[in-house]
């Protein structure tokens, strides 16, 4: 058995289940108040719903989960048979069987026509105006069981002002008697538990245990006090585990440096004493003694009181197996899969993108308001601009937030590249992930992907050697390639390191002599060689392969990265490996600019690169040796005259302003007219005939309807650099 | 009534058992039986585990509850060749060092259980109640 | 080895979630409704139990309570009720019942085997 054959058996069940459908719907037709037969009809669709989730055909089960919905709201009576139904239940049916054979047939990947949801969702429609008349709607039917919030509400994090030291979980346990004759052993639920996290330390509870002659060894007496030291965040991940113990546990999850008056609300409801409590937490590490002393303080002392005149002693004493029945009142519990689609939506990107058009459209709405208040003089409504113009700004990042994904998910998908290719390669190579939770824009998740394919294939088959020449270079035979994502000063950078054998400089000086790229007489700097790796069609490959060193080579990567406002960098080791990082900015679409006018234009920097501004008296005259640099508190910085390099017309002044940008780890003075302050900014891209437009990467449109250019300020720093050299 | 705990050797206040199978929830209630019945008859009572498969919560109190017994009355109630099933339930349990008994475990072995905690606690563990 | 009896009336379920369970270790025994399952536990050691609810011949709650029952051999076996998000009252009843833990359906292999692996080990 295999799972083609339980494909192969689901095929043959439901085509049986569907034949059977058929005929209750034509006998059903004949006889409306047939029981039997709405009762197999339903457990056909629920048995089909059933066995398609476990293969991953998520349009039957979506279209069949309703349809049962209804099914069994004709059980319960809450529609009338009548010939129409059939017909609309018969051609449900057709559709069921259309979805089987499109998904059995279907190749990995393939997407359902788009022709087929539609259908599903026209017939569904038609089915409910059947169910019209009755007052539940399938909708409020499913929403009322639900309440998350039971969940959350049972042990409310509160984020401590008064945290205790220790980094760790800390989850407390005691059982109802019955637990374990219920078929619950807490042994495998804390056995569990090293799926999410290592257990740092347990301590077994003893104190209900009676005296040998009156045990009775099918009640639990035990309650543990457990440390765990979790990889997750997330306590509803932490209380899952425990999710079938809910009736017959108290259940109280610590999330790490919980504060300490939380320790003492939950120490004042477990059965032990304080005293016992406190000790055998103290024991094991969960409390310090500097966490207690805390509680000594007369605030957190006068809160600690107050929950004690809140619950008198005997009520405190009501132990586990009170809890139970408290808790029996709370309607049903939730499954992780419903919770999970309560936390999550899932939205066509389309609709997003959208929503952040219209935000930037209110951006610059907002700016043009703030300025005719400003132009009118009227405090009043100045004063209501301003405000918003920050409910705006906040409107703007959370709008921008939703579209942030977690690198991660991109960062795993490489794991198979690496496994297949490496394999090609007769090479041992692991990949290792780090920053998986760093959130970029969605857009440029999709957009890196390519360039990083072909840079970690890059580091597969050029960076990484053979098993045999590592292990001759004293190196581990298998290799690693690291893919590590970080947030910097406003942008994200991105790294494919690997532990391969390094850029040959010589090599590549050598052959971008060979190309004319440079000459011999001239010095160049590591980095300087390095970057000749991304001029168009420079491959220091001896041989081809497959795999890389064909065709597309790190131009292309560049050009991507580029095309997204981003810079690519190389740094390697002979014999020790190499590192690329890509730098992108934070999100594509608005950003926080600087506006400065140069001549009669208007031009925005992105805020985030703007390290400060300064007044120069005579740059030319202060100019050290002779070159573009000024001297800033002693620091050599290179400049660049914005009116010259866009030939706009030069004001002449004597006390000139320069703006100080940075972008990674390097610095330039842009030297400009006037500061106009900040704004917030959305990024119109220029078409393709500005392609070639040098220093200038978008366009946006400012409050009263001008056109201001966005400075790429990357380009222009290496440009200040370079003109100094060249 | 299967016999749960078979006689090895006895010998004057001492006995020594042999434990079967299973000694989990399924089988608490006789297995407690026969076991407390020996332990009211003898002084000291030893117990071979080589032969348990499964054993559980329900297994864990039973021999917890003798342990105290035993510390607080100056008797002995020893647990002896250990399975790996045995282990793993005082491993997580942090009751090695409690129950006090020698366990042992081949090196190869050591890295299927934790044994990071609970390993210095001793029999003044039921001294607080 | 733990065995586990899993009961479901659709043979595709059942393939598949013996696949699953086989996969992972387990011993795993078939029936095809509560009847069918009282009938098995007699013959093997049986250490939990997957049950669909809603079964033609014995249901899933009718099977449950049976196992349940204060007489029965069988009630300290944990039990998994398999039920969809339309069975929340069913599933009540099953908790009722004794059948402490459930997993929804449609489900991914790594669910219900979380499932079992918070009730044996």
């Amino acid at each position: 058995m295999n799972l083609e054959s339980v494909k192969q058996t689901f095929l043959l069940e439901s085509e049986e289940l569907l034949t059977g459908m058929e005929e209750y719907l034509l006998q059903l037709e004949k006889d409306p108040e047939n029981e039997e037969g709405v009762n197999a009809i339903f457990r056909a669709v629920h048995t089909i719903k059933g066995s398609s989730g476990m293969f991953g055909y998520d349009n039957i089960v979506h279209f069949t989960h309703t349809l049962e919905t209804m099914m069994d709201r004709l059980r319960q009576k809450e529609a009338v048979v009548t010939p129409d139904l059939i017909a609309t239940l018969l051609k449900c049916h057709d559709h069921i069987e259309t979805l089987i054979e499109f998904d059995t047939t279907a190749q990995e990947g393939q997407e359902v026509p788009e022709e087929y949801s539609q259908r599903g969702q026209e017939l569904l429609a038609e089915l409910s105006i059947f169910f019209q008349g009755s007052q539940q709607s399938v909708t409020a039917k499913k929403e009322e069981p639900k309440n998350t919030a039971q969940n959350k509400t049972v042990e409310p994090v509160q984020r401590p002002t008064n945290g205790i030291q220790s980094p760790y979980w800390h989850i407390s346990l005691r059982f109802a008697p019955s637990v374990l004759a219920d078929g619950l052993d807490p042994f495998s639920f804390i056995h569990y538990l090293k799926n999410i996290g290592d257990i740092k330390n347990l301590y077994p509870v003893h104190d209900s245990l009676p005296d040998a002659d009156l045990f009775n060894p099918e009640i639990f007496y035990l309650g543990f006090e457990i440390d765990l030291d979790a990889q997750t965040d997330d306590e509803q991940t932490v209380r899952s585990v425990f999710e079938f113990l809910e009736e017959d546990a108290t259940i109280h999850i610590f999330p790490p440096h919980s504060a300490i008056t939380l320790y003492e609300k939950v120490i004042q409801k477990l059965p032990e004493s304080r005293e016992r409590l406190t000790g055998i937490l103290m024991e094991m590490g969960t409390l310090a003694p500097s966490d207690l002393e805390q509680v000594s303080s007369p605030a957190v002392a006068a809160i600690a009181e107050n929950s004690e005149s809140e619950e008198p002693e005997a009520e405190i004493r009501q132990s586990t197996r009170e809890h139970p029945e408290e808790k029996k009142e709370v309607p049903a519990k939730i499954s992780g899969k419903e919770e999970q689609s309560k936390k999550f939506i899932r939205i066509e990107a389309a609709k997003l993108d959208l929503l952040i058009n219209l935000v930037g459209e209110l951006v610059i709405t907002g700016a043009n308001i703030s300025q005719i208040a400003k132009r009118e003089n009227n405090s009043a409504m100045l004063e209501a601009a301003s405000s918003m113009e920050r409910l705006i700004e906040e409107l703007r990042d959370n709008v921008m937030n939703i579209r942030m994904v977690q690198i991660g998910e991109t960062f795993r998908k490489f794991e198979r590249t690496v496994r297949d290719t490496s394999r090609d390669l007769k090479k041992e190579v692991e990949l290792l992930v780090k920053g998986g939770e760093t959130e970029l824009d969605k857009n440029l998740i999709d957009n890196i992907n390519d360039p990083l394919m072909h840079l970690i294939r890059n580091s597969l088959d050029h960076g990484l050697e053979n098993p045999e020449d590592r292990e001759a270079a004293g190196k581990p035979r298998k290799g690693t390639i690291l893919l590590n994502a970080f947030h910097d000063t406003g942008s994200i950078v991105i790294e494919v390191r690997d532990d391969g054998k390094g850029l040959d400089k010589e090599k590549i000086l050598a052959k971008a002599v060979e190309r004319g790229l440079a000459t011999q007489a001239q010095f160049y700097s590591d980095s300087d060689i390095y970057h000749f790796i991304f001029e168009p069609g420079f491959s220091t490959a001896e041989k081809v392969t497959n795999i890389s060193g064909r065709g597309v080579g790190m131009d292309v990567v560049r050009r991507n990265i580029e095309a997204l406002r981003g810079t690519v960098d190389v740094d390697s080791t002979k014999g020790k490996g190499t590192i690329i990082s890509i730098r992108l900015p934070l999100t594509l679409a608005i950003i926080d600019g600087f506006i400065v006018t140069v001549g009669d234009a208007k031009y925005v920097i992105p805020l985030d690169m703007v390290t400060e501004a300064v007044e120069v008296k005579d740059i030319e005259k202060n100019s050290e040796r002779g070159g573009n640099f000024i001297s800033l508190r002693g620091e050599l910085l290179p400049y660049l005259r914005l009116n010259t390099f866009f030939r706009e017309k030069n004001m002449g002044r004597e006390q000139e302003n320069v703006i100080v940008v940075t972008y990674g780890q390097q610095k330039a003075g842009l030297v400009v007219d006037d500061l106009l302050g900040e704004s917030q900014t959305v990024i119109k891209p220029l078409g393709k005939i500005f392609d070639q437009l040098h220093g200038i990467s978008g366009a946006t449109i400012m409050g009263n309807g001008d056109v201001a250019l966005i400075l790429d300020i990357p380009r222009l720093i290496e440009h200040a650099i370079n003109q100094q050299y060249g | 009534m299967a016999t749960i705990f078979t006689v090895n050797k006895e010998d004057g206040d001492n006995i020594f058992l042999n434990a079967s199978s299973t000694l989990s929830i399924r089988n608490a209630t006789d297995a407690w039986k026969e076991l407390y019945a020996y332990w009211t008859k003898y002084n000291n009572v030893a117990v071979d585990l080589s032969g348990v498969e499964e054993f559980d919560s329900a297994g864990f109190q039973m021999f917890l509850i003798l342990k105290r017994e035993a510390a607080r009355e100056g008797r002995r109630f020893l647990l002896r060749n250990h399975s790996e099933a045995l282990i793993k339930v005082l491993d997580i349990y942090g009751a090695i060092g409690i129950f006090g008994d020698k366990v042992q475990i081949a090196p190869e072995e050591r890295n299927r259980f934790y044994l990071k905690y609970g390993l210095n606690r001793n029999s003044k563990f039921f001294g607080a109640t | 080895m733990s065995h586990i009896l899993i009961i479901d009336d659709s043979i595709s379920i059942r393939q598949v979630l013996n696949l699953t369970l086989k996969g992972s270790g387990y011993e795993v025994t078939e029936a095809i409704d509560g009847a069918d399952a009282l009938e098995k536990l007699k013959s093997i050691k049986c250490d939990l139990i997957i049950t669909d609810l809603n079964m033609p011949n014995m249901d899933g709650i009718t099977f449950i309570r049976n196992v349940k029952d204060a007489a029965s051999p069988y009630r300290t076996i944990p039990i998994i009720m398999l039920t969809t998000e339309t069975e929340q009252q069913k599933r009540e009843e099953g908790k009722k019942a004794g059948a402490k833990a459930w997993v929804v359906k449609p489900f991914q292999p790594q669910q219900l085997l979380a499932a079992v692996q918070k009730l044996i080990i």
